[in-house]
Parts: C-alpha cells; sequence; structure tokens
C-alpha cells in the first residue's frame, strides 16, 4: 500500500472514530481523562532507619540457640519512609575484638554471650548498632521459606556442593525450596570467594525472600499469618505489635531500592585457624553510607 | 514517605454524565418523587388543607424552592477478613467493628466528608498515629481528596467496604489488616474515584491506632 493511499484510509478510520464517538446531543461533550493510579506507602517506626541483624545460627536440636554460632550474619537496615533497604554481610569467619573475650572469630560472640554481646561486636565493627537481634536456626528457616512457596534467586555462577545439594544450583535465575535456600545460603568451600562468596548467596536469598513477602503481603492475611509463623520460629522477645510492624516495613521496600555489600578483607591464619581479616575501613563506610537512609551508594 | 507515583500507572477513561446516564440518576429520584405524591394524594386522612395551600397561588407570591432528592448515604459494609491465631467469637465481632469504625472515620475525614469545595485536609487523619499522619500528610494527593478538594462540589459515595484481617496471639488480638475500598463520584469537575489498599493497626494505650499504610487511587 502506497503512502497516499494510507494515509486515506487513516483519515477514513479517524471519521468513522469520531462519528462514533462525538455525541449527537447538544450537551457538551463527555469529559474524557487520562489519570493514574498513584500509590503510596508508609509505615511509621519508631526511628527513621530501623536496623536488624539477622543471625543464622548453626545450633543442632537441642542445642540453645542464643548460645550458638552464627553461620550468617546479615545486618539489615530498613527506611520505611523512602521504602530503601540495604543488608550488610559479614563473613562469619572474621577475626574482630570482641568486648571481653579479646579477638577471635565474630560468629563467637553469639556463643560467648548471646545476641546483646553479638549486637555490641557488630556494631563495633560497622559503627552502626543494630535495633534488633534475629536469630533463627537452618530447620526453621527452610520451614519459613517453604511455606511462602519457596524463593527465586539470581545465581550468578554454578555451584554444587556433595553433602549440602549435590545436584548443585545452575546459573540464571532459579526456584529454591526451604532446604535448598538453606543450601545456598550456607554451601562455602566450592564457592571461588569462600565466606564473601556466600554471604553475598545469603543476600540474594533474603532478597528472594523479600520479593516473596512484597508479592503476597496483599493477600488477606499473609501478613498475620507469617508474623505467626515467625513468632513460633524465631527466637525474639519482641510483642507481637512490634514484630508485625516490621514485618510491614519489610513489605514495604522495594526491590529496586535493595543496596547490598559483602564487607570486604583477606584470607590469614591465627594459628591454625583460617580467618577472614576484615577491611575494618569497608565495614564503617558501609555503616557511615548507611546510617540514616539505609543506602550504600557503592560497595 | 514520598508518593511514589509510577508505580501503578493504569490509563483510565473517566466518564463526565452522559445525558443518558443522568437521565438513569435522576429518573429513579423523579419516580420516588412521583410515588410520594401518589401515596401522599391516596390517603384516606381527612386532613383538612390550609387555607393559604387551597387558594390558588397570586403571582406576588414566592415560589417555593424545588424539593432535592435525597440520596441516601452509602453506609459502610463491614467484612471479617482473615482471623489467624485464636480468638473468641464474640471479640472478633466487636473487634472487626472497632477497628473498621477506625478506617471509617478516615474514609470520612479525607475523602467523603467537609464542606466542598474544600482545602483544609488537617483533620484528615483521626486515629492515625503521629508518625504515620507526618507521612500520610506528606501523600495528602492520594491520602486524602486534596488533589480534587478545590474543584469540586460534593462526594457521592457509591460503594465503601471495609474488611478487616486480625492477628490473635495469647488469645488477644494484637494487629490488624484493613482492607478498604471506597469508590465515589465528584460535582463540580466530575470524577468517578477508586481509593483502594489497606491500613495496619496495633493498640496504643488500648485504642486501635493507624501505624502504616498501602493505599492506591485512581478513576473508576
Amino acid at each position: 500500500m502506497n503512502t497516499r493511499a494510507l494515509r486515506t484510509l487513516l483519515l477514513v478510520v479517524v471519521l468513522a472514530l469520531a462519528v462514533l464517538v462525538v455525541p449527537d446531543s447538544s450537551v457538551g461533550p463527555t469529559d474524557v481523562a487520562l489519570v493514574k493510579v498513584r500509590h503510596a506507602a508508609g509505615v511509621e517506626m519508631q526511628r527513621s532507619v530501623i536496623w536488624i541483624l539477622a543471625i543464622g545460627s548453626d545450633a543442632r536440636r537441642g542445642q540453645d540457640m542464643l548460645r550458638s554460632r552464627g553461620d550468617a550474619i546479615q545486618l539489615v537496615g530498613i527506611d520505611p519512609r523512602t521504602g530503601t533497604a540495604t543488608a550488610i554481610g559479614i563473613p562469619r569467619d572474621s577475626w574482630v575484638a570482641i568486648p571481653g573475650h579479646g579477638r577471635e572469630k565474630i560468629n563467637s560472640a553469639l556463643y560467648f554471650g548471646g545476641p546483646q554481646l553479638m549486637s555490641r561486636t557488630v556494631g563495633n565493627l560497622v559503627g552502626v548498632r543494630p535495633d534488633y537481634v534475629m536469630v533463627t536456626r537452618f530447620p526453621f528457616f527452610e520451614d519459613m521459606v517453604d511455606s511462602i512457596g519457596g524463593i527465586d534467586v539470581r545465581n550468578p555462577r554454578r555451584f554444587s556442593d556433595p553433602y549440602l545439594y549435590e545436584t548443585g544450583f545452575r546459573t540464571g535465575r532459579i526456584h529454591l525450596d526451604g532446604y535448598g535456600a538453606m543450601a545456598f545460603s550456607r554451601v562455602r568451600k566450592m564457592l571461588p570467594g569462600g565466606d564473601f562468596d556466600r554471604s553475598a548467596n545469603q543476600q540474594r536469598t533474603l532478597r528472594g525472600i523479600h520479593a516473596k513477602i512484597r508479592a503476597n503481603a496483599h493477600q488477606p492475611g499473609f501478613m498475620e499469618s507469617g508474623v505467626m509463623t515467625v513468632l513460633q520460629h524465631l527466637a525474639t522477645d519482641l510483642p507481637p505489635a512490634e514484630l508485625f510492624k516490621i514485618a510491614q516495613a519489610v513489605a514495604q521496600v522495594e526491590a529496586a531500592k535493595i543496596s547490598t555489600c559483602v564487607v570486604p578483607g583477606a584470607i590469614g591464619r591465627v594459628g591454625a585457624q583460617s580467618v577472614v581479616l576484615p577491611s575494618f575501613a569497608a565495614a564503617r563506610r558501609y555503616g557511615d553510607d548507611a546510617r540514616n537512609d539505609a543506602t550504600i551508594g557503592r560497595c | 514517605m514520598q508518593g511514589r507515583p509510577g508505580l501503578v500507572r493504569q490509563a483510565v477513561r473517566m466518564l463526565g454524565p452522559t445525558p443518558r446516564r443522568t437521565a438513569r440518576l435522576v429518573a429513579p429520584a423523579l419516580i420516588l418523587t412521583v410515588l410520594v405524591g401518589v401515596v401522599s394524594g391516596c390517603s384516606d386522612d381527612p386532613r383538612p388543607v390550609p387555607a393559604a395551600e387551597s387558594d390558588p397561588p397570586s403571582a406576588a407570591a414566592p415560589v417555593p424552592p424545588e424539593p432535592t432528592p435525597v440520596v441516601p448515604a452509602v453506609r459502610t459494609k463491614i467484612r471479617r477478613g482473615e482471623i489467624t491465631g485464636r480468638l473468641p467469637v464474640k471479640r472478633r465481632k466487636r473487634l472487626v467493628k472497632e477497628i473498621a469504625g477506625v478506617t471509617d472515620r478516615w474514609l470520612d475525614a479525607a475523602y467523603v466528608e467537609g464542606s466542598y469545595p474544600r482545602t483544609n485536609f488537617k483533620k484528615a487523619f483521626p486515629g492515625f498515629t503521629s508518625g504515620a499522619t507526618r507521612s500520610a500528610r506528606r501523600d495528602r494527593t492520594l491520602m486524602t481528596n486534596a488533589d480534587l478538594g478545590k474543584r469540586i462540589d460534593e462526594v457521592r459515595v457509591k460503594r465503601r467496604t471495609v474488611t478487616v484481617d486480625l492477628l490473635a496471639v495469647g488469645g488477644e488480638a494484637r494487629a490488624a489488616t484493613a482492607r478498604v475500598h471506597l469508590a465515589f463520584a465528584t460535582k463540580g469537575v466530575q470524577h468517578r474515584v477508586q481509593v483502594t489498599g489497606r491500613l495496619f493497626l496495633t493498640q496504643k494505650d488500648g485504642r486501635w491506632r493507624v501505624f502504616g499504610y498501602d493505599v492506591s487511587k485512581g478513576g473508576a
């Protein structure tokens, strides 16, 4: 069809539409407005940014979870005013000063002094003191992930583990059930970056959990039953209402406004132990950067 | 928190009252008026007609204003949603009503009541905590009618429902979500507007207070 014919056809269509649309009465034309559906969300918390130290404990059944060693250590900041969040990953084997106990691996702070000492130790490293410490053990973590129907994560590299996950995790977007999420967050030896890569994988798991919560938050009773599950599975002395507020703050975080970094460092040896010598400067910089707005500009 | 326009966008065709629509709205009112008249006329009541009424109206007599058809107010439909945890049935009913009441007061203060054209929305958040009030004031074009207020003469509610989900721990309600749907039409500049979303509530000093919200507003 040539241009002229096309133009003629277009004109005919426009005229035909005009005949259909223009009202034949003398009353003014129908108002037509193009509007957008706008959205607003906000959650009041006592502080502008709330800091939660999330710890995955390696406690076995029967062991006191609050006096075990933390296997996963993530300091999570949420700004409910802006829907931003950040996670600062701390390698489990980071060699740091534990108040009253000299230098030790950071994960033993939980064993020495429970959540309070763990909070102080992480606070000293990053320069941000957590408002809450949440500790869970892996079997319960698996149940929680299963209860939300599993999660999706973006895996940057293929890896497997002969003990935890023999079939391995393929590259790309993958769906994980509770056990898979646990294994994805715990495997260390098969990763080129060891403890650092594991911490980054834990952050991918957190992103996956957050995405699932956010996608389902509007479903009737979803947040309430989620809080109930957390109450049953987490060691917390928080009142349920406070937990509900935190859960709603988490649900308001926008995926695009999440920044994550892992405290870098070098691998070293202290006696017979292999340890991570963390970069204190980088840890402080992340804390300073995120303290007031839960955002880290650059890792 | 700043409003985050652009999160959800939807092109909506908003229709003003076409003649046929206007006719549809006026017709029931007219029918009601006529029916009332007919019923009055058929009454057996031998009520004496006052002299002033029986006299033919003189040219000088003031013409009484046309009666305005009264549109009945749309009452809020309150529904019980999901109850998580154990809570006695009687208490459920009372709580649902109480929480829906808090939500309803916001709908009235923010959108429905007030003298339109209206520019003052300072008291639009009864039952909100101070922090939630500050946040909602920043989002006032969504959380109230502040975007339309000065251009409209009236708000006519078409539908309003509040569904309450409860979280109970240890036999006591600890938190609640009120799911809201308000649909209204405005006069003056004519719009059809829908407000949907959720309010999050916990108790403070024995009263249910709104500490957060997730609300959308757009054309119906």
